[in-house]
């Protein structure tokens, strides 16, 4: 960063110009499939300008149990060119690498530290992964930190010539490919260096980067399979998961007794949802091959927990006990999730649910949520392209979207104000879709004062204290639920010189970055619709004189807004509507999106109803 | 301190003892059962029925190590609960060949259908070990079919051979705890002090000698005499119990939940031979001061430090012509600029110190033990301190336990007296970083250790200048601010945005400014000095019939008070002492005047100081103001005056102006 006083430009050996930040000067992979066997080495070449930046010198390298790792060489290179020092094995540690949301994986990482007293310096150290299963030849982002440029990068592929792949990769990268002799080699390189930043309503950060992927049409992963198609990769799962759909005999016995007298189908299905849904919860395990196969339905209904691929097995083993044919979907979970690329068929996915085909139909069955309406898949999985497996007749599906209906939040509130500014407020709130979700989650995962804290974090002004509240889903399958709240107000009115100023609660918009600055396109997963009504009882409204807001409204490509104040008897209404289109929208158009949401913050701006008392006038 | 050998206190019998066959592994009761809350914690999603610890000497290679054995059942009242259906069982190994063992577990969920339990096993192969780190390891498991009614039970046993630390026992959860116990059998050999915290009554408190005549060596027994090298004894029995144990609630502004949980802590304090004598561990403080002296990991460390620091400085660093301030000045940089931390804490060295010189990188303990040998070497007085960091808890000074500890700064006395830590470049060279500050640190020296204070009662200041040009067409403000962070203020800002201008920017667009085009700093790599940010940006005015309306103190002040119980019984710890300071400027446009204001306000006493002095002219209003949280501690008994006072300071501090066209 530049400093108010002086800007000190110095010159080294390993780059020109003036450098303060840490680099990856270089960093390559090469990747080579022998004897079946994946060898992965990874050379690093890491510039560390400034003490700050040390924590690129503490080295982490990832590997699981399945695979072998070697560390070939670690050491520091000063400022002069010389090797000043090399890592010893006893310096190097390893820990388990679990991720957050798993309870246990055999992952682990092996961690060693290269610092050095004299700025800049030069970490340089490389390691070989070796693994017999592997579903990728290659799957590599030009980019090795994201706060940090990487300034070369390459990635190199050498396969046998009979060795077939499929290729997919950004036209940020350049790509040549030659035969040498029995092996073709394939090389990616960087064209730019640039990483890109995470900017709001844009694609996720990881479609955004450069991306090659080699994927092999034939591969051994636990049972031999073929990516040549989504049939075949499909039908690959199909095999994986054969026979782990078989309840024991005694969680059958129950099943029979659950479905005891029900013939519709539907009603059937649903019954056998909940009985997951009460029964079971989301913990993942994960070792071996369990990142894709999954544990079969015996073992959830022994220990009435699983991870989404076990808890999927499982519900797909009552169905098929009851007789009711189901398939496996995977998918990519999120509320802005990658997208699937369709011409490769691969494994892009990271999550399990289940679809079960009915009378023209389909049910979609989310199973690690046991808070979740039935048939419901909400912003975590609609509208995107799933593999639903089927045998050879696996096929890329879209899931349903959610529409502007199956998003609205209408609240309704009741204020009831003396001329204080205190008084007492009644909110209603019909919720459905992100909101909906998240308070399900917190009626079954959190203890009431934790709920409690959520809800009164949510509440949009600070003048208020929650006296009480209640969640109101008279059927466990609504899709929406009615949220009650019940506030004690004070402060309701602003006094600006002789005026008294009211202004109803903000509404939340999202922080977009200026047109200038905005690199990358929109994307609005679903879509936000929101209305509002507010009542406003104001007995002692006669007293003053009001000035309310113009009406405003705005209609655009994106979205629209408006709100109409109105006076009633000793009282007025506020009724507001936003409303945020689903949808991808090209860069060029940025500029009207963050017109249409400054244009309603100025609006929000000034709406303020001015009451001037009549005795002043 | 209280010892084991002199406590015999037979007391009390309760209906609920740990020999009531209710607590015995695998014995369910019908109320147990049928239990659907607590009726003291009727909205607790669980409680604790019982928790049994049970520490026994066995037999180990003719000697002995340590078997504890937990056992703890669990009812589940609601879903928000399942999550204790996880289960992480920590243990230690030395990294030297000696390490913990668990040598069984054993775990049930029982669920009731038509009132009869439905017991479920945790299957071995569903018990996963976790290395966290190269000294500890987790075995952990989740019970099976865990769900609202469900009782869980487990049973393990840890096998150590370290005696140092008997293993501890905390009575209190975040759930509820109806009987908590703990029981520890005394074999002669072995003297342990303990410390009771946050107890202020053991509902059992129990000692009595052990059935069983145990043996150690060879003993023969004829005529009524017993014969040998050996020993005959038995075990003394300590039993010690809480019934219904509130949970534990955490609260803002506490050092550690370590101080306040209630817990008893054990520490080895002598050592009997079985053929006569004894070795006293650490019986006091000054036994502990030698024994650090004479550890490999410590006292060696600083000799073994000293032979390469003296080379340096006869080959490189020649500070013989400063003055002892300037050397201290001088070798503490050094150490900060050629070595790097870590990020481990610690109070014992891993690594030689000819290691620690050539991986440049190093622990706390290995830097700051470095760093005292290097000052040592120069010929100042310095030497190590030994403290526990804000999250590992408070030192009870009347117990001299060794585990109270778990870092080493540096205590120099070059000119003044001051103390230093090396793991931090954002300080200057006689600051230590606000993890440290935690009451009191022990001097490890030749002769009698002494405590020192470690609190600072050095305020921090942050300096604002925020000028303000309206344009009152736009309805923006141009705004300059200025700010200068001194002390801890400005180390937080060094270490929390590390000079970025991105994140510099991303924050204070979160302080009120509503754009932020440009952010400069100053004197970032001079930590001695203020820390200084110029930002240029702009303010948004609102507008309210005729009124333009801004904050002038922007959302810089504080905005929520934290401090939101009724009551409070634990201090309430700022770490030091701060001000915060404005000076606003705010150019009135042509054609408007300032119709409201913030008031002149003034409240000084041995708390608080908060003062707010606005001046108007016809084109301009300029604002004085700050605020003092005078302590870096408050007590309990000042909470509801300083609670009291930052809901003032919030109130003052957000504030707004108001102009109108004139």
């Amino acid at each position: 960063m530049k400093s108010f006083s002086l800007i000190i430009c110095c010159l080294w050996i390993f780059s020109g110009g003036t450098v303060l930040q840490g680099q990856v000067i270089d960093y390559r992979t090469f990747v080579r499939i022998e004897k079946g066997k994946r060898i992965t080495e990874k050379s690093f070449q890491i510039q560390i300008n400034h003490k700050d930046q040390e924590d690129l010198a503490n080295i982490e390298i990832p590997y699981s149990a399945d695979q072998e790792l070697d560390l070939l060489e670690a050491y520091i290179v000063d400022r002069s060119g010389q090797t000043v020092r090399k890592l010893k094995k006893k310096e190097v540690t390893v820990r388990s690498n679990i991720s957050q949301s798993s309870f246990h994986e055999d992952d682990y990482v092996q961690t060693f530290q290269l610092h050095w007293h004299e700025f800049p310096y030069q970490i340089r150290y490389s390691y070989r992964l070796t693994e017999q299963k592997f579903i990728y030849v290659a799957r590599w982002h030009p980019v090795l930190y994201t706060t940090v440029p990487t300034l070369s990068a390459s990635l190199s592929v050498e396969v046998p010539a009979d060795y077939p792949l499929a290729i997919d990769y950004s036209p940020a990268l350049d790509y040549t490919t030659e035969k040498q002799g029995d092996v073709v080699l394939h090389r990616w390189q960087a064209k730019v260096v640039e990483v890109p930043k995470s900017e709001t309503l844009a694609p996720p950060f990881s479609e955004i980067i450069p991306l090659a992927t080699v994927v092999p049409q034939r591969f051994d992963y636990a049972i031999e399979g073929s990516m040549g198609s989504w049939a075949e990769y499909g039908d690959w799962h199909e095999r994986l998961n054969a026979s782990l759909d078989e309840l024991p005999a005694a969680e059958g016995r129950v099943v029979d007794k659950l479905l005891a007298g029900i013939t519709d189908q539907r009603e059937r299905i649903q019954k056998l949802y909940h009985h997951l849904q009460d029964h079971t919860r989301y913990i993942n395990v994960a070792i071996d091959v369990g990142g894709l196969k999954p544990y079969p339905a015996a073992y959830v209904a022994k220990n009435k927990y699983g991870d989404c691929k076990a808890l999927t097995i499982y519900m797909k083993a009552l169905l098929k006990w009851a007789g009711i044919p189901s398939h496996y979907v995977v998918i990519h979970a999120g509320s802005n999730p990658v997208r699937v690329k369709a011409g490769l068929p691969s494994q892009q996915f990271n999550h399990v649910i289940l679809g079960v085909p009915l009378e023209g139909d389909t049910i979609w069955l989310e199973n690690t949520a046991g808070y979740l309406p039935y048939n419901y898949l909400g912003t975590f999985t609609q509208n995107r392209l799933a593999l639903w497996v089927d045998g050879m007749n696996s096929r890329l599906v879209r899931t349903p979207t959610m529409e502007l209906s199956e998003v609205l939040e209408h609240s309704t509130y009741r204020f009831q104000l003396q001329e204080s500014g205190q008084g007492r407020v009644e909110v209603s709130q019909r919720l459905r879709g992100k909101t909906f979700e998240s308070l399900l989650f917190g009626r079954r995962e959190l203890t009431d004062q934790q709920l409690q804290d959520r809800i009164e974090a949510g509440i949009p002004w600070s003048t208020v204290k929650l006296s009480n509240w209640e969640i109101i889903q008279p059927h466990r399958d609504q899709t929406d639920l009615e949220l009650k709240l019940e506030l004690e107000a004070r402060d309701q009115f602003r006094r600006i010189g002789r005026l008294v100023v009211l202004q109803p609660p903000e509404i939340d918009l999202p922080d977009l970055e200026s047109p200038s600055v905005r690199k990358q396109s929109v994307r609005i997963p679903y879509p936000v619709n929101q209305q509002d009504e507010m009542f406003y009882e104001l007995p002692f409204l006669a007293k003053y004189r009001v000035e309310l807001p113009d009406p405003i409204a705005i209609e655009t490509p994106f979205g629209l807004y408006s709100e109409h104040y109105q006076l009633k008897d000793t009282g007025m209404v506020l009724n507001r509507t936003f409303q945020l289109y689903r949808g991808d929208y090209p860069l060029e158009t940025y500029p009207e999106l963050y017109n249409f949401i400054q244009a309603i913050r100025n609006a929000r701006k000034q709406a303020a109803v001015v009451l001037t008392a009549v005795s002043d006038d | 301190m209280k010892n084991f050998v002199f406590v015999f206190c037979f007391l009390l019998s309760l209906t609920l003892r740990a020999q009531d066959p209710l607590m015995e592994f695998g014995s369910m009761s019908q109320d147990q059962i049928n239990m659907i809350s607590y009726d003291k914690a009727p909205d607790a999603p669980a409680v604790v029925l019982f928790d049994l610890g049970e520490s026994y000497f066995y037999d180990f290679d003719g000697g002995y190590n340590i078997r504890f054995t937990r056992t703890r059942r669990v009812k589940i009242f609601d879903q928000s609960a399942t999550d204790l259906a996880e289960v992480r069982i920590p243990f230690y190994a030395d990294g030297y060949g000696k390490t913990e063992r668990v040598a069984s577990i054993e775990a049930f969920t029982y669920n009731f259908e038509n009132g009869r339990p439905i017991k479920k096993a945790v299957a071995p192969t569903s018990i996963f070990e976790e290395q966290i780190n190269e000294r500890w390891r987790v075995k952990k498991f989740v019970f099976p079919d865990v769900k609202k009614g469900s009782v869980i039970e487990y049973r393990y046993v840890l096998e150590t051979p370290f005696h140092f630390n008997l293993p501890d026992w905390t009575f209190q959860d975040k759930i509820p705890t109806l009987y908590s116990q703990y029981q520890v059998s005394m074999i002669p050999f072995y003297d342990y002090a303990y410390i009771a915290q946050g107890i202020t009554e053991f509902d059992v408190k129990h000692s009595e000698e052990g059935k069983f005549e145990r043996r150690w060596g060879n003993v023969t027994e004829a005529m009524g005499q017993s014969y040998g090298r050996g020993v005959k004894f038995k075990d003394l029995i300590h039993t010690y119990a809480i019934k219904d144990i509130p949970a534990f609630k955490d609260e803002s502004y506490i050092t550690s939940p370590n101080d306040y949980l209630m817990k008893i802590d054990f520490q080895l304090s002598r050592f009997y031979r079985p053929q006569g004598g004894s070795t006293d561990i650490i019986t006091t403080w000054e036994n502990l001061n030698e024994s650090l002296l004479k550890n490999d990991h410590f006292g060696d460390f600083l000799k073994q430090s000293r032979k390469l620091t003296g080379k340096l400085l006869e080959k490189e660093l020649d500070v013989s012509s400063l003055s002892e301030a300037e050397k201290a000045e001088k070798i503490i940089q050094y150490v900060k600029d050629n070595f790097s931390w870590n990020q481990t804490y610690g109070k014992y060295t891993s690594k030689s110190a000819k290691d620690l010189w050539s991986q440049k990188s190093g622990s706390a303990a290995e830097l700051n033990l470095l760093l005292v040998a290097f000052l040592q070497e120069a010929g100042l007085k310095a030497e190590p301190l030994l403290i526990s960091t804000r999250d590992h808890g408070k030192i009870h000074t009347e117990y001299p336990f060794e585990h109270f500890f778990n870092y080493v700064i540096a205590f120099v006395e070059a000119g003044q007296p001051f103390l230093a830590d090396a793991t931090s470049t954002a300080l200057p060279f006689n600051r230590i970083p606000p993890r440290c500050m935690n009451e009191l640190g022990l001097v490890v020296q030749e002769g009698k250790p002494v405590w020192l204070q470690l609190n600072s009662e050095i305020t921090a200041l942050e300096n604002k200048q925020i000028q303000f040009k309206l344009d009152p067409d736009t309805r923006t403000a141009t705004t300059t601010v200025s700010i200068q962070a001194t002390e801890y203020e400005g180390y937080l800002y060094r270490t929390r945005f590390r000079d970025d201008e991105e994140s510099l920017k991303t924050y204070f667009k979160g302080k009120g400014l509503h754009t932020v085009e440009m952010v400069r700093t100053s004197k970032y790599e001079e930590p001695d000095k203020p820390y200084i940010i110029g930002i240029k940006g702009t303010s948004e005015i609102e507008q309210i019939g005729s009124n333009l309306i801004l904050s002038p103190f922007l959302d810089f002040p504080m905005q929520e008070n934290l401090l939101r119980q009724e009551e409070r019984t634990y201090p309430v710890d700022f770490i030091y002492p701060k001000m915060d300071q404005f000076r606003i400027i705010l150019e009135i446009p042509e054609g408007y005047e300032l119709t409201d204001a913030p008031k002149a306000f003034q409240e000084s006493n041995e708390l608080v100081e908060v003062n707010i002095t606005p001046q108007q002219t016809a084109t301009s209003l300029t604002i004085n103001a700050h605020y003092h949280i005078k302590k870096s501690v408050y007590s309990p008994q000042e909470y509801q005056k300083i609670k009291g006072y930052l809901d003032l300071i919030i109130k003052q501090f957000n504030q707004q102006v108001v102009l109108q066209k004139s």
